[in-house]
């Protein structure tokens, strides 16, 4: 096991209404996974379900409030900034937005030569000029591109260069955190065909955050599902496509519009919106949008629990008794 | 659907001037929307599909924008022609718009309330009877609670609360052309779902057509009577939901729908179309769309520009490529 997350939790303070009382939300609840070296792990759920959280707590950008994370076999959760910068070598992440990813006033030589000086990875200017330019040539950019600046690449070339710069330290781990997102459909399908190789090419471990369904298949081995702040479901890719349990893994892959206009999509009914943090629902997250939900649901918190072999889910629908 | 064409753009036009230079964003757009039909125009960023669609509601800013040509008749009149005071009657009362960002389109100083009240007031309603309306409006798009939403600002609702209130808003005048640019990208895929199905109620409900401006072939596919696929300013294919997604023949077309990740078989490998799309200042001669065509010819489509033509068999169906596939 390559990485492992076990019981993650993140709260955070904020001020509620313009009194501006204090108040604190759980961003991400008791969240646990484990990814196998080689793997993709996509996660998936909509905007303030703690998907994005959980991967950069994972890379030690947040710090946790409770939980353990361990890369490796090394628990990495409460090291220091200075036990952790070999890891952070071998810990990489790739954001959304190529556009404030960059920074606009250095080349991309100057972009990819600081992960190299900090980790000390080259000795000479040479080795570092061949190693920026075979790196920039795996990922689909030519040498002349070296001295230029990020505005004059477009948002397609500009993830490129994000992607060159998490490679070049040769991590063995790599959170994408919707990295197509941004992109149109022609481009995401040139970054996600670069991803794909990479992984394989690299031996890559993954963890994809995304909303998008279908990107996430492309690339994932195994899919969890989040709904605020708690994974509901999780298996592998194939077994979740087929065989979805989770009431809001159903809705989820119900209102995908399928690019096919004679397999129109069926919403079975107005759902709502997802609640907010700050009032969480005190049985299970999904309660207030559940078609099926019991009222057992409404009080007590359904936990994630094995129904076939690798297959979880977090729902009284499932339970044996 | 009939066959009264309410909406019909003819040969438009549209550059921009700006500092690097003159901007080709629209050379020559072509098409008609009939009574209560739902136009899809999808395209990539930079294709101009928003574009052509600020033409129509006269919000294409001159300078920096001019409008070098064409005609937009809706119901019988050039609204390219219309006096400022007559196209600020048409807009809102015939034709209504809504926006992507519902945060931005609405104003954060002013609760819903003050908002629908002004809308309905400059269309002279009286201040009693526009409050009634509203609340009927909210009502219409399901909206829980209607009073009390009224009494909100902006930001106390969420995402998709926000684009019911704008489409509250944009039919409270019983438009009979809705236009909806990107109206659910800045939503989630489930609230997605429920504002698409609320705007396919309210254009039967109201007898609407509708145009649907959205880079989602998926969101195309599942709302759309017919689709005008843009590349680059023109349209590039024109057709029904069938014959763009069965029967497309456009490379570009073709290219587009294989580039999406496949949600019912695996792939190893995405189909991509090589390149970037152009820089508008200085388009490609020919076909703007031959660099990234595997298709192209030498001598041909580098140096005369195809024209949108109907496909002979195929009635209704129509392409602009010299070298399509199956042709």
């Amino acid at each position: 096991m390559f990485v492992e997350v076990k019981n993650l939790t993140k709260k955070f303070k904020v001020l509620k209404g313009a009194t501006g009382r204090k108040a604190e939300i759980t961003a991400v609840e008791n969240v646990s996974f484990e990814i196998d070296k080689g793997k993709t792990l996509g996660l998936v759920g909509e905007s303030g379900c703690g998907k994005t959280t959980t991967g950069r707590m994972i890379v030690k950008l947040i710090e946790p409030s409770g939980g353990k994370i361990v890369i490796e076999g090394k628990d990495i959760t409460h090291m220091k900034e200075n036990e952790f910068k070999p890891f952070r070598r071998n810990v990489q992440i790739i954001f959304q937005d190529p556009y404030s990813s960059l920074n606009p006033r250095m080349t991309i030589y100057d972009t990819l030569k600081r992960p190299l000086r900090i980790f000390k990875i080259t000795k000479y200017k040479d080795e570092e000029k061949e190693l920026i330019m075979k790196t920039l040539a795996s990922v689909g950019l030519k040498p002349e591109h070296m001295t230029r600046y990020p505005h004059e690449f477009s948002g397609g070339q500009r993830q490129r260069i994000a992607v060159a710069r998490a490679i070049i330290t040769h991590p063995n781990f790599i959170v994408l955190d919707e990295p197509t997102s941004a992109l149109d459909v022609s481009v995401q399908a040139q970054i996600m065909n670069l991803l794909r190789n990479l992984k394989n090419s690299l031996s890559l471990t993954y963890l994809f955050i995304s909303h998008d369904l279908s990107v996430v298949k492309f690339i994932s081995d195994q899919i969890a599902v989040m709904y605020l702040g708690n994974i509901v479901e999780i298996s592998t890719t194939d077994e979740i496509f087929r065989h979805p349990l989770h009431p809001y893994t159903r809705l989820l892959f119900q209102s995908i519009p399928i690019p096919n206009p004679k397999k129109k999509i069926k919403i079975p009914q107005d759902v709502g919106e997802l609640p907010s943090l700050l009032n969480p629902p005190k049985g299970c997250p999904f309660y207030s949008r559940c078609p099926l939900a019991k009222k057992k649901c409404e009080t007590l918190k359904p936990q994630l629990k094995e129904v076939s072999p690798g297959h979880k889910v977090a729902c009284f629908l499932y339970d044996e008794d | 659907m009939n066959d009264e064409v309410i909406l019909s753009v003819r040969n438009l036009k549209i550059h921009f001037d700006t500092e690097e230079g003159e901007v080709k964003a629209i050379e020559n757009v072509n098409y008609d929307l009939r009574k209560n039909e739902t136009l899809g125009i999808v395209g990539e960023t930079g294709s101009g599909k928003s574009v052509s669609a600020y033409a129509v509601m006269g919000l294409i800013p001159q300078p920096p924008g001019r409008i070098l040509g064409g005609e937009i008749i809706f119901k019988e009149k050039d609204l390219l022609k219309v006096k400022k005071d007559e196209m600020r009657k048409i807009r809102g009362n015939e034709i209504a718009m809504i926006f992507q960002e519902p945060m931005t389109s609405l104003n954060p100083v002013f609760t819903i309330e003050e908002q629908m009240l002004d809308i309905l007031r400059a269309h002279g309603f009286s201040k009693k009877d526009a409050r009634l309306k509203s609340i009927e409006a909210l009502e219409k798009v399901k909206m829980p609670d209607p009073k009390l939403v009224l009494k909100k600002y902006p930001h106390e609702l969420s995402g998709g609360m926000r684009q019911r209130v704008m489409i509250a808003m944009a039919l409270s005048c019983e438009p009979s052309l809705l236009i909806a640019d990107e109206p659910t990208t800045a939503l989630d895929v489930t609230v997605q779902a429920q504002i698409l199905k609320l705007l396919k109620r309210m254009q039967e409900e109201y007898n609407m057509s509708v145009l649907l401006i959205t880079h989602d072939l998926g969101v195309v596919a599942q709302n759309c009577d017919s689709i005008a696929v843009m590349y680059a300013g023109n349209i590039v294919e024109y057709g029904s939901a069938e014959q763009i997604f069965e029967r497309g023949m456009h490379p570009y077309t073709k290219g587009l729908l294989k580039a999406i990740p496949p949600l019912e078989e695996k792939t190893e490998k995405l189909n991509v179309i090589p390149g970037v799309v152009p820089n508008l200042i200085y388009p490609p001669q020919g076909c703007r769309f031959h660099p990234r065509c595997g298709r192209a010819t030498r001598g041909k489509c580098d140096v005369e520009i195809p024209t949108l033509e109907e496909i002979k068999d195929d009635p209704g169906h129509k392409l602009a490529c010299f070298n399509p596939y199956g042709g």
